[in-house]
């Protein structure tokens, strides 16, 4: 059972964080004068009085915040959208988020596709023009920003050939364009660690014992050096996914995707508070798991690493 | 890491890295030119002109509009009687296109880049000041305060700055709010620099937290503690200045990433205000151009390429910076 105990741990720091971020949310929507519903327009006094009464906000403030954490941590509801009327926040994720995930998923597929490929090529012409020129494209690729890339492939691919529709989410097709764009620079990083890692391992003696054995470059390199090179690229696989879900917030806006991402936004410009802060509750539950996740695996793939963190 | 390391001193390994030179005369171009703008003749982000709305690059020298003259005479007096000595009262119209409004969009990209290159500048110093005073404190006082100044960087780690930031923004447009912080002598854009920056420390300091846990156990610093040395002057003289190297590289990677995040708000419509012209509003502009009615590539491809070549470089530059320095720490 000794294997539990950092895993039980850990879960524990995800609690801590995520009480802290929660916290964070609480103070800042009442750091606003006139409380979260306040929101500079005249509404009549009667629904005033009404919004006031249903959401406690006459109660001292330290009793909304219990309130608060009560409502968030033992019942899981992150309480009502301003904006959206009618709807709950609750509902608005549940119909946005899975949407944003999709967008995800195509997206670090399409960076682990990418990137894993130009590494493997990088690392084997190492030296050639290729090499050079696969880590040159992944050095720029790292820096652009994904809506300077969105606005190049909506250029390109939308206006000049029109093989892409721009907006909305009707078919595998919209997605394309928006997971390109999220992925590219996350297929830039994860190339060059491929590289590196795989650099690195072509230089042990058992890469020159399968070597010597006969075996061809491909089978030396996919069956021998692979797996200990994907070490870095697995521990990065966290902060990309943190970054993929933070990047979805200006490509699910510019592609008019309905996910999580285009409502944070929209509910930060029109100080829909309870939507925002349930949207960054659930993205720290959502990248703490997945680094735990990310560990987690590592431990499986490198035996030599003792999961004590 | 195979290449025998050879005995150069740290600067030359710098300049012989294959692109650092290249990367430098780019970067120094971009720098170069927003900072001329004022003196550039070319006309304001501001000038409207109806009847060049959404033109494509095309070389105009013409007489420049002298309400533009004379309202950039009061704003940069300076760099208004350079460009007149220089240039007269003619300018460069629509050198790399207009926008749907008729502005230019090359004195926009300068003069965005004087904003994006500011908030990256300033508020990657902020970082650089929390987190080397937070590094420095951490490492050299060591033992309980260490252990729980690192887990509050541990911790930081795993908030998404990012949105709360963005929360935080939120809440700061509430007019009384806002109006709060004029008074206090706070605008818009150094609420942006203290934001930035004082999310964007962290890497700063576990850095230089480690280099100073090394640094105090040298013998000097025993030499110095022996010799009766108190401890501000034992960081001031002894520890500063070794840590200046590593500094210099954190802060070269934290400019790109900053840049990115004022790019990242100002492209939401939280960060830089327009009128005011940064390359995230402008490269949100490019994108909001491109409609079935007409396509100005120009808006999309400048700005983007302004940011891509200014991004691109610092990171090019940073990573060279930091293997110049210390081989063992590039990966």
């Amino acid at each position: 059972m000794n294997g539990l105990r950092p895993l039980l741990l850990r879960l524990l720091g995800i609690i801590g964080i995520v009480l802290v971020v929660v916290s964070v949310c609480f103070a800042l929507m009442h750091a606003v004068p006139g409380g979260p519903f306040d929101d500079g327009r005249d509404i009549d006094p009667a629904t005033r009085e009404n919004l006031l009464s249903r959401y406690n906000l006459n109660a001292p403030l330290s009793e909304q915040y219990v309130r608060y954490l009560d409502d968030v941590f033992l019942h899981f509801d992150l309480g009502p959208s301003l904006k959206l009327r009618d709807y709950s926040v609750n509902e608005i994720l549940e119909e946005s988020l899975p949407v944003s995930m999709v967008l995800g998923l195509f997206a670090m597929g399409f960076a682990l596709l990418v990137g894993l490929s130009a590494g493997a090529i990088a690392a084997s012409r190492r030296g050639t023009w290729l090499d050079t020129f696969v880590m040159g494209a992944a050095t720029f690729g790292l820096s652009v920003p994904n809506f300077v890339i969105a606005g190049l492939l909506v250029l390109l691919f939308v206006f000049q050939w029109q093989l892409f529709p721009l907006v909305g989410l009707q078919s595998a097709k919209h997605l394309v364009l928006p997971s390109i764009a999220l992925g590219l620079p996350f297929a830039a990083s994860i190339a060059r660690l491929f590289r590196t890692g795989l650099l690195e391992v072509l230089g042990e003696d058992w890469i020159r014992t399968a070597r010597s054995k006969g075996l061809s470059p491909r089978a030396v390199l996919w069956r021998h050096a692979a797996q200990p090179a994907l070490l870095p690229v697995v521990s990065f696989l966290g902060p990309a996914l943190a970054g993929i879900l933070s990047g979805s917030l200006v490509i699910e806006q510019i592609f008019a995707i309905p996910g999580m991402g285009s409502h944070f936004v929209d509910s930060a410009l029109n100080a829909d508070y309870y939507l925002a802060s349930g949207v960054v509750i659930i993205y720290t539950v959502l990248v703490s798991t997945a680094n735990l996740g990310v560990d987690v695996l590592y431990g499986l793939l490198d035996p030599r690493i003792e999961a004590d963190t | 890491m195979t290449r025998a390391l050879t005995r150069k001193t740290p600067w030359k390994r710098f300049l012989q890295r294959s692109g650092t030179r290249t990367a430098l005369v780019l970067l120094g171009t971009v720098v170069a030119l927003s900072l001329a703008a004022p003196a550039l003749p070319i006309p304001l982000p501001s000038d409207m002109n109806a009847a060049a709305a959404s033109h494509s690059p095309e070389l105009n020298w013409q007489q420049a509009n002298s309400i533009s003259l004379k309202e950039l005479e009061s704003s940069h007096p300076f760099a208004a009687s350079i460009r007149r000595s220089l240039f007269g009262s003619r300018e460069l119209a629509g050198l790399l296109g207009t926008d749907d409004l008729g502005r230019d969009l090359l004195s926009r990209v300068l003069w965005g880049g004087r904003v994006s290159l500011l908030v990256g500048l300033i508020a990657s110093l902020v970082s650089a000041l929390v987190g080397v005073s937070w590094g420095v404190v951490a490492g050299y006082r060591g033992g309980r305060l260490d252990q729980f100044m690192m887990r509050l960087v541990d911790i930081g780690y795993s908030i998404p700055f990012l949105f709360v930031v963005i929360l935080l923004i939120a809440v700061l447009r509430n007019d009384e709010l806002a109006s709060h912080m004029r008074s206090a002598g706070l605008n818009r854009i150094s609420v942006l620099y203290l934001v930035i920056g004082g999310i964007s420390w962290l890497t700063m300091a576990r850095i230089v937290r480690g280099q100073v846990l090394s640094i105090r156990k040298a013998p000097y610093v025993a030499a110095a503690q022996a010799l009766g040395a108190r401890g501000t002057r034992i960081v001031r003289c002894h520890i500063l200045p070794n840590l200046w190297g590593i500094i210099v590289v954190y802060l070269t990677l934290t400019v790109p990433r900053v840049m990115l995040f004022e790019a990242f708000l100002s492209f939401l419509g939280l960060g830089v205000e327009p009128p005011g012209v940064s390359w995230g509003i402008l490269a949100s502009e490019g994108l909001e151009s491109l409609t079935v009615l007409g396509v100005s590539w120009w808006m999309v491809v400048f700005p983007g390429l302004a940011l891509a070549i200014t991004l691109g470089t610092l990171n090019s530059l940073g990573d060279a910076l930091r293997d110049a320095l210390d081989p063992r720490l590039s990966r």
